[in-house]
């Protein structure tokens, strides 16, 4: 369903970048702290759905006796290419379970594949114990473009029966990313900014079968968040942060043949989150729990999300 | 070593998924609807929809063939209550079901058990005030290929003018064409 294949795209939100060029600071990930040569990371990921908000912001409920829900294993590899360079690559496997009182669908597959590519503006880490002079104020920047590859299911492949199948959402995207980002110990925060855009597309079928050849294409988004993190030294010296975040999304209306279509119209959506990161002293173990919660939008779904995972640092 | 074959080894199988796993990858502009014999019975544009009977959400039975007796085309409408759904359906209420008072617009509430269950959803999302039928033995889904978003425009002829995902321009253009006397 749309609404499950809307959320699915922004999974792999700014939310999940807020990292610390320390490494083990939140839970983050597929961002590699200084000095660490390759992250491997993790995460399942269950999305719950009450409801929605429509064009006026006026929260809906869903269907009744509905039970609809998403359930994601994400995968991910981020790998240094030089001392400010990284890459990464993230896929998603996806599996959908809806519950209407007139039906019911279970259905798994690949999602959306994203590839990231970054650059650190610093040579030396930038979390300070003592702010002593104004250089110990200069937070890590990173500038990244992430291409989005739709290598899920959507709507508009043809190999789906119904939007039940749905597990991306058909259309390359490229994002151009800042994030920055400042840890004076105990205390971390971030801002991410990401604008994006989706490259256009043919379409010549939909889940009615193959129709007239139409030129699609998405609006741009924007997405912005700020997070503020606490990290605590335990004796071990391993560490556990807390994080909370606020994220802004919107996207504007798309463009059927070149021209704005109704059916089309864009969305804003907003949300607060939570994190709990575990590190181990060594910094190359980090487990992760976060919760996302959508606070309000328009024409899209009310979600929680709920995230268990791990990430492995080689250095 | 084992780091480096690990690597190699992670970025194949990459390679692979994104190659293999999906037709959107590099999607095809080129038309491919199988031709239709015109008159025939099917559910495709062009087609002669076959007859139906259903209740909407107040007890009333509409079948096809009386609702074209008293209108000049019927479009059906296929939602799920969920964002997208009501975005379309706001846009039919509210910027194409006054310019076309001759037409019988139809919402199919696919996904309800009962006919309770729908007239419960219609009016919770605020569409009291609209024809919206249950679709719990999904006869209209199937005869038509149902789904999240389509649409499907039927004249007074009982031919299929438009049955595919919502577009607006697209929608448009079946209601002019089902309008002209």
């Amino acid at each position: 369903m749309k609404k499950i294949l809307l959320i699915l795209l922004f999974s792999l939100s700014l939310d999940t970048w807020a990292a610390s060029c320390c490494g083990g600071g939140s839970a983050s990930s597929l961002l590699l702290p200084k000095g660490a040569r390759t992250l491997f990371d993790s995460s399942m990921s269950h999305e719950m759905y009450d409801g929605y908000w429509n064009a006026q912001g006026k929260h809906q409920d869903d269907p009744v006796g509905s039970d609809l829900n998403q359930y994601r294993l994400s995968m991910g590899i981020a790998h240094r290419l030089a001392d400010r360079w990284q890459v990464s690559v993230q896929t998603p496997y996806v599996w959908n379970k809806n519950t209407y009182t007139g039906t019911q669908s279970e259905v798994s597959d690949f999602g959306d594949t994203t590839l990231g590519f970054w650059y650190e503006t610093f040579d030396d880490i930038k979390c300070v114990w003592k702010v002593v002079d104004w250089n110990s104020l200069v937070p890590a920047i990173y500038l990244g473009s992430t291409l989005t590859v739709p290598t899920g299911k959507s709507a508009f492949s043809g190999e789906i029966d119904n939007s039940f199948d749905i597990t991306g959402r058909g259309v390359y995207r490229l994002d151009t990313n800042l994030l920055v980002d400042k840890t004076i110990y105990p205390w971390n925060m971030s801002i991410n900014l990401s604008y994006g855009k989706y490259l256009e597309r043919p379409v010549n079928e939909d889940s009615s079968g193959f129709i007239e050849p139409y030129d699609l294409e998405l609006g741009d988004r924007v997405a912005s968040g700020v997070s503020i993190g606490y990290t605590h030294f335990l004796d071990s010296f391993d560490t556990i942060t807390v994080t909370s975040s606020f994220n802004d999304l919107r996207e504007k209306a798309g463009r059927i043949n070149s021209v704005k279509d109704l059916s089309l119209p864009g969305f804003k959506k907003q949300s607060v989150g939570l994190s709990f990161a575990y590190s181990t002293a060594a910094m190359n173990w980090i487990y992760k729990l976060s919760w996302s919660h959508a606070l309000e939008g328009e024409d899209f779904a009310t979600t929680d999300l709920i995230s268990l995972g791990f990430s492995y640092v080689l250095r | 070593m084992f780091y480096d074959r690990f690597l190699a080894i992670s970025f194949a199988i990459t390679c692979i998924l994104l190659i293999g796993c999906s037709e959107d990858l590099s999607p095809s502009d080129s038309d491919k609807r199988v031709p239709i014999i015109a008159g025939s019975l099917g559910n495709q544009a062009g087609q002669v929809a076959s007859d139906f009977s259903v209740l909407d959400t107040d007890g009333n039975l509409l079948s096809l063939s009386d609702e074209l007796i008293s209108y000049d085309a019927v479009l059906l409408y296929f939602t799920m209550w969920c964002p997208v759904c009501d975005s379309h359906m706001s846009a039919i209420r509210e910027a194409i079901k006054p310019n076309y008072p001759g037409i019988h617009f139809i919402n199919v509430d696919y996904v309800s058990g009962s006919i309770e269950q729908a007239r419960i959803n219609q009016i919770s999302n605020g569409y009291r005030s609209e024809t919206v039928v249950a679709d719990p033995s999904h006869q209209l889904t199937n005869q038509f290929k149902g789904d999240m978003g389509v649409t499907v425009v039927i004249n007074a002829n009982n031919e299929i003018l438009l049955n595919e995902g919502f577009r607006f321009n697209k929608v448009i253009d079946a209601l002019d064409l089902a309008s002209q006397p």
